[in-house]
């Protein structure tokens, strides 16, 4: 007899163990079917992508990205540098961060034969190299490693100008070189052109009419006149930095900056290239990558804690409405009514306008949208839920749980719950995309999170076409697009694998 | 009926008293506003009967005549918002007894027995254990999802019998090989559908007994099963009558079964009883014309009398359970009524009394309430 019940035990445990069998039962059965596979193909993709992402992506990206200094260096509107090879002709990106070439303490020597100096000096030389008919976008220095401290009780002045030896010998210095003192100068960061001076000064040596200069002075810096179109000369740019410091003794600035006391050691001079990185540049000159990369943990996100939430919330209240009935079901159907009469975009529109308003993180932001979307939109599983469940209520079985005392709450989770879980799951995989359409849908309408995802990077794109700028910005348009279309399209995929496994499974209840 | 004045007599488990379990009939939000008044199924109408140890009491009668709901509702299945009078009266196990009395003070009638419907929910959990229920139906009285083990043991967990899983399935294994399911351990990992019409009611039975019950409806157990099957789990139900003593109210319209099955018989109709007696009383000297109808109803074994137009002495069908007629509810069908003119105001205008026609067989029609003494 012991040896039975043990034989008993043993079969029950073993059971026990095997409960999931019918989860990996349905996942096999969705895999033999091609959307199926398909669809989980794309979705195990997009979730290594996010976890790639969430790894590889600066923790701060968000106030990174939203802060448009982070990418003054970039060129803006700039296809993906890989065009380069297909044959595109592509003025490329170069950054460097460089030390001084060359420093010292002079009196009256003309550093690169043009910039007359009197004290303590120095060069960062950069050499661009242009091989394809195609015009660089700017040149920048930004200042990466200085100290602004006063050198023999004095601040000192520094004189930046920015000397650029082209390859038919031209030399020209581009700035005109104002007078600063170095805490304005570290303070400010950077060092750029001013393009309506360049023009200035580049078109008497051009000598054009300085409305023409102005429209395009980058491209006469890097071009040449051919009868009245300016081409662009190819060749090596020798781009020089010479900052030159005044108001100080000379000797005490060369041992201040020697010894990185005070002034500057370190410049990160760059060319903006014609095109950008892997996917190219916004009108911010935000690196479309990043945002890119940024949006499949975002969407993911959306999308899931949209539909799981909506899918518990309409389940429970579903299974909760059909168990109960009475006043209980009445109030639940009534509830749900009200909320399906909600036009749900005018809802949402007036919310994110609200909440763009408040001072809060823009994932919070998102999050409340989302919520919104939620509580408006749980009511249609409700609805089948509570069909289901009043079926399966009435089934022989249930009343035998109640007959041995089981409780309501035990015959809504062991009894109830484990028939309609495939269905509520079946519904959660359809509603992901929902989620994620609403939300890039907002952002188009203009109610953005201030998150980088897909949708905000195209609403920025029908912004810039707006405001005038040409469709020709494939780079920015049709990645996110397509990005949330195969986002969708693998979650509809699934789901109706999932639904045709799963449908005839209640059937066969 | 010796009851002095105890609501149950000293060997009765159950009792019910004059019970009604009303159905109400949804009405439309315009006719609720018109004032039409509530409609209700008279599912049971006033029932009383009680149930001993060691005895199988049979309910029949045709489908729609209230016996499935008398059953439900002695087991406190049926809300309590549809009982609409009456009391049902239980003598739970002595523990049993102790801790519903102490949870539910104002439930206790007298010394040892209990008004199920004063019980509130809370306190049911120790009278669940010894009311216990077998359905008619075996392929959805068990969930299609668990395991017969998991099945088994959800009684088990509830009511924590047996603190481990050893104990557990000590006591599974031992329940099967009381309804024959051998060896256990073969059935414990199959699902319901796996197992055949008789192994699954079997199951049910073994769930039922698990839990040691006082009281067990079994509401028409066999009449999904085969033939050959039946004979098996009648036994089952025979042997828990004589070794455990367990009072077991068989509901069946089946009137050659109840025959074979029960101790004591009460004929059902339209939510009344209308005779209710020892079984070979009832059998071989039926009262009232709706039994008679049903005996005559009952198919002969003889193959000779397969070509011959039976006369069963019935009319038309049944009435409506939401509209009863005045008087006799089996009036419209009655053929007694139709040969006696002499009863005909007493059936058109008032409704029969249970009265004892003779020692322990009652019976409820005008027919014989004249030379029978009224019951207390």
């Amino acid at each position: 007899m012991s040896t039975r019940a043990e034989e008993v035990r043993k079969k029950m445990a073993k059971a026990r163990s095997e409960r999931f069998k019918e989860a990996r039962e349905i996942l096999s059965e969705v895999w033999r079917s091609l959307m199926g596979k398909t669809g989980l193909i794309l979705i195990v993709v997009l979730i290594a992508i996010s976890i790639y992402a969430l790894i590889t992506m600066p923790p701060n990206i968000v106030s990174l990205w939203n802060n448009p200094k982070n990418w003054q260096f970039n060129p803006t509107v700039a296809p993906p540098a890989w065009i380069a090879d297909l044959g595109e002709p592509v003025a490329p990106q170069v950054e460097k961060t460089l030390g001084p070439m060359m420093q010292g303490v002079t009196n009256g020597k003309m550093v690169d034969g043009i910039v007359p100096v009197v004290g303590f000096y120095q060069v960062y030389t950069l050499r661009y190299n242009l091989r394809h008919p195609a015009f660089p976008q700017g040149i920048l220095a930004g200042i990466i490693g200085g100290k602004a401290a006063l050198v023999g009780g004095a601040q000192p002045i520094v004189i930046p100008y920015i000397v650029v030896e082209r390859p038919d010998g031209i030399k020209l210095i581009i700035n005109i070189p104002t007078p600063m003192t170095l805490k304005d100068l570290l303070a400010a960061g950077v060092i750029s052109l001013n393009p309506n001076q360049v023009a200035a000064y580049l078109a008497p040596r051009f000598n054009i009419s300085l409305t023409v200069a102005q429209s395009e002075p980058v491209k006469l810096l890097f071009g040449k006149l051919v009868g009245s179109k300016i081409e662009p000369l190819l060749g090596t740019y020798k781009i020089d930095l010479i900052l030159v410091y005044s108001g100080v003794d000379p000797a005490a600035m060369q041992k201040a900056v020697i010894s990185h006391k005070s002034g500057i050691w370190r410049v990160k001079m760059v060319v903006k290239g014609s095109a950008y990185g892997l996917m190219g540049t916004d009108d911010v000159g935000h690196d479309l990558w990043l945002g890119l990369l940024f949006g499949f943990p975002a969407a993911l996100a959306i999308g899931f804690f949209g539909a799981v939430t909506a899918a518990l919330i309409g389940m429970v209240m579903g299974v909760i409405s059909g168990y109960y009935g009475g006043w209980v079901d009445e109030l639940i159907q009534r509830t749900v009514d009200v909320l399906g009469n909600i036009p749900l975009l005018p809802i949402l529109v007036l919310v994110g306008v609200i909440v763009q308003e408040w001072n809060i993180s823009p994932w919070a932001r998102l999050f409340i949208i989302i919520g919104v979307l939620v509580l408006v939109s749980w009511g249609g599983l409700t609805i089948i839920v509570r069909s289901m469940v009043l079926s399966i209520k009435s089934e022989p079985y249930v009343e035998a749980a109640r007959a041995i005392g089981a409780s309501d709450r035990r015959i809504m989770f062991r009894h109830i719950v484990p028939q309609i879980l495939p269905y509520v799951f079946a519904n959660l995989v359809f509603s992901v995309p929902a989620a994620i359409l609403t939300e890039a849908g907002l952002d188009i309408l203009g109610i953005r999170s201030g998150l980088p995802t897909w949708g905000a990077i195209l609403s920025d794109a029908e912004a810039y076409v707006r405001s005038g700028g040409s469709y020709a910005i494939w780079w920015w348009i049709l990645p996110p697009g397509l990005l949330i279309g195969i986002t969708s399209v693998a979650f509809v995929f699934l789901g109706l694998a999932l639904e045709t496994v799963v449908e005839p499974r209640l059937r066969r209840r | 009926m010796s009851k002095e004045n105890h609501v149950l007599s000293s060997n009765g488990v159950i009792r019910a008293d004059e019970l009604r379990v009303w159905f109400p009939v949804r009405r439309s939000f315009i006719d609720a506003l018109r004032g039409k008044p509530q409609l209700y199924v008279h599912a049971v109408d006033g029932v009383s009967f009680e149930v001993h140890e060691a005895e199988i009491f049979c309910l029949v009668g045709e489908s729609g005549c209230g016996k499935t709901t008398t059953g439900r509702a002695l087991l406190r299945l049926v809300e309590r918002d549809n009982i609409y009078g009456g009391h049902v009266y239980f003598r739970p196990s002595k523990e049993a007894f102790e801790e519903v009395s102490r949870l539910a003070p104002r439930a206790v009638v007298e010394e040892g027995v209990v008004d199920l419907y004063k019980v509130p929910d809370k306190a049911m959990k120790p009278l669940r254990r010894e009311l216990q229920i077998v359905f008619q139906d075996p392929f959805g009285s068990l969930n299609p999802r668990m395991k017969i083990g998991d099945i088994l043991e959800e009684p088990l967990i509830i009511h924590g019998i047996g603190s481990t899983p050893e104990e557990r399935a000590e006591i599974i294994a031992r329940a099967l090989e009381t309804v024959k399911l051998t060896p256990p351990e073969e059935f414990v990992d199959r699902y319901p559908h796996q197992l055949s019409g008789g192994q699954r009611q079997r199951v049910v039975i073994a769930r039922a007994l698990l839990l040691n019950p006082r009281f067990l409806v079994a509401d028409e157990p066999v009449s999904m099963l085969d033939v050959s099957i039946r004979a098996e789990i009648l036994e089952i139900l025979f042997e828990l009558k004589e070794k455990h003593g367990l009072a077991q109210l068989f509901i069946t319209h089946d009137l050659a079964l109840a025959r074979h099955v029960c101790d004591r018989i009460a004929v059902m109709y339209l939510g009344r009883i209308v005779e209710m007696g020892p079984t070979d009383t009832v059998i071989a000297k039926p009262l009232h014309p709706y039994t008679r109808a049903l005996m005559a109803a009952v198919p002969e074994p003889d193959p000779r009398n397969r070509l011959r137009i039976r006369n069963v002495p019935i009319k038309g069908e049944v009435t409506s359970a939401v509209f009863l007629p005045k008087g006799c509810r089996f009036r419209p069908r009655c053929v007694a009524y139709d040969q006696t003119p002499a009863i005909r105001d007493k059936c058109d205008n008032e409704e029969p009394p249970l009265v004892e026609a003779e020692p322990g067989h009652y019976v409820a029609c005008w027919l014989h309430a004249a030379r029978a003494r009224q019951t207390g």
